[in-house]
């Protein structure tokens, strides 16, 4: 394969591997969220939000300091694994997965919220268990927000600059992803490559939101 | 079958919900209260969709609520029929029908499908969904889901509620017959006490967040206690069967099974048991019998209860033989006649509304 696209590959992996990771705990969050009437909803909506207004560099830099070797977590993920947290592939993508967390937990929670308790209490008069009727009423009825939640996931994931570089550096083929390879390009006046990389990203990303639009806009008409 | 029965209290910052109350083996208990009255929340205490409630509740000798134990929702086999229907939009008509007939808990005694779609006229909607679908088609897929599961016991919202007046007539007869079908309780929440008229056996009047009657309707209409008998919405019912019809005047006779006799327009099958429903403001009295008149129904009988005073109007209960008849007269009338308790007096019914059973 041509190594230039390497990063891209890269990129693609730990978009992907975000993007499922934060649907499996995005979800439950989601719907703790739509549900509660806990008085550290706010709290935890706060804290849920905040890798939206963040500069990705304050991001890194704590990320960077709690996976570091000398923290607890960091030198606990030495002890199992021997590897480190920073500069690592297994770093980028716990980093990725804080940063993105807003981007799924946000349309699906709007979508479990949509859903109300109404057609919850339907489905329990009609001899649905709890987690029965989770499966068969609330997630289809949430299908646009799990949709908007993991395009919107895995497109974030692909964008992020700042945090890679501060958590994960550039290490060709662990933590060299796209945007990082793009960056050093153009430091080293490699306008060619970058254009080559650049131009997939830009491409991928419209067609990524196009899908996601054209999708959101049928199953609006059905329902 | 046991009867079953429910005494429970739900406290909410803002309001309370007490009831004590009997619900028969079989037949149609109407809940029924102005809007606000509790109704609705003592509905959703029946089915286990409310918190915090407190008492007891035991369906057929098996108990739902006490005070060691809270049956959830979906273990007390109910069919619950909501006010917006509440169907799943995802699902096609079809898809509704079976979501409950699949999670019904005891497969025994399954209810015929085809028979009930048939019943409730919604074999052409089957591969529908919701939003294809009519208000009135909506609610007969709502009941149909509801009772497809099984359930031991039917709760019904103020389906109608949502209808407009052509689309409840459109309804009614498919509750009449489910009325006559079924084999299971049902309870049915409204306002509007012309449905629970034709649709109900016993009834649970509302009021402010409290049961004040339980009993027969026949009784509650006529009963003080039960409230209904205002001179706003006077009503009694009288339990009859056909016994002649006149052919060339387009009329029936109708024997009460107290012993007295109605004429109402339309032939109908001799010996059929009718209700009839004698609205108080079409009854009015005279103290002698009344010569040359136009007014077919004319029986005697006895005032027993001045029941209500208001706006120049006073209602009067009449006992004839041992049928109640309520009657709206004005306050003048009441004057000039000296009517008075136990005066004998002769009913004029100028109309009668009849409903087949």
């Amino acid at each position: 394969m041509f190594p230039g696209l390497d990063p891209l590959l890269l990129t693609a992996k730990l978009a992907m591997l975000t993007t499922l990771i934060l649907l499996v705990i995005g979800t439950p969050a989601a719907w703790w969220l739509a549900n509660t009437s806990s008085r550290i909803k706010p709290v935890i909506e706060a804290v849920v939000a905040l890798p939206i207004v963040l500069p990705p560099t304050v991001l890194g830099f704590y990320l960077l300091v709690i996976m570091s070797p000398q923290s607890t977590i960091g030198s606990w993920w030495v002890d199992i694994t021997g590897q480190t947290l920073t500069f690592s592939f297994s770093g980028l993508v716990i980093a990725s997965v804080i940063y993105s967390l807003p981007f799924v937990v946000q349309p699906i929670q709007n979508a479990f919220e949509s859903v109300g308790r109404d057609m919850m209490e339907a489905a329990y008069t009609l001899g649905a268990k709890p987690l029965d009727a989770f499966f068969t009423v609330a997630v289809p009825l949430a299908k646009r927000g799990f949709l908007t939640g993991g395009i919107l996931g895995f497109a974030h994931t692909l964008g992020e600059f700042g945090v890679v570089l501060m958590v994960g550096g550039n290490i060709p083929g662990e933590t060299r992803v796209a945007s990082i390879a793009i960056y050093d390009h153009v430091e080293m006046l490699e306008y060619d490559q970058a254009h080559v990389l650049a131009a997939i990203l830009l491409a991928f990303a419209f067609g990524t939101m196009l899908f996601m639009y054209l999708l959101n806009h049928r199953l609006k008409v059905r329902s | 079958m046991s009867a079953s029965e429910c005494c429970i209290r739900l406290r909410r910052r803002s309001f309370c919900v007490e009831a004590d109350f009997v619900i028969p083996s079989r037949g149609v208990l109407g809940i029924f209260g102005h809007s606000g009255s509790g109704k609705t929340t003592l509905l959703r205490c029946l089915a286990g969709l409310e918190k915090d409630v407190q008492g007891v509740i035991r369906v057929n000798g098996e108990t739902w609520l006490d005070e060691n134990k809270i049956l959830s929702s979906q273990k007390r086999n109910i069919g619950y029929v909501f006010q917006e229907g509440r169907l799943f939009p995802h699902l096609t008509v079809k898809g509704n029908l079976e979501y409950g007939a699949q999670r019904n808990p005891e497969n025994s005694n399954v209810v015929d499908c085809s028979h009930l779609v048939e019943l409730l006229n919604i074999e052409h909607l089957l591969g529908r969904y919701s939003y294809q679908l009519s208000g009135g088609e909506k609610q007969r897929v709502a009941i149909g889901r509801a009772l497809l599961k099984n359930p031991r016991m039917l709760l019904l919202d103020e389906p109608l509620a949502s209808l407009d007046e052509g689309r409840k007539q459109e309804i009614l007869p498919y509750l009449e017959r489910l009325h006559e079908e079924l084999n299971i309780p049902a309870l049915y929440v409204s306002h509007n006490i012309e449905e629970m008229l034709r649709l109900c056996d016993d009834i649970l009047v509302m009021r402010q967040g409290k049961s004040v009657f339980n009993g027969n309707i026949c009784d509650a209409l006529v009963s003080p206690q039960s409230s209904l008998a205002t001179v706003n919405n006077a009503v009694v019912v009288l339990e009859g069967s056909v016994s002649k019809q006149e052919k060339e005047f387009n009329i029936s006779t109708i024997h009460t099974v107290n012993g007295n006799q109605f004429q109402v327009p339309g032939m109908m099958a001799i010996g059929k048991h009718v209700r009839l429903i004698i609205f108080a403001s079409d009854v009015s009295l005279a103290v002698n019998r009344a010569s040359g008149s136009s007014i077919l129904n004319i029986i005697k009988g006895r005032v027993s209860a001045v029941l209500d005073r208001k706006d120049g109007r006073v209602l009067l209960r009449i006992d004839c033989r041992r049928d109640i008849v309520l009657s709206l007269i004005s306050m003048k009338s009441f004057e000039l006649l000296q009517l008075d308790l136990d005066k004998e007096v002769y009913v004029q019914v100028k109309a009668v509304v009849t409903h087949g059973s």
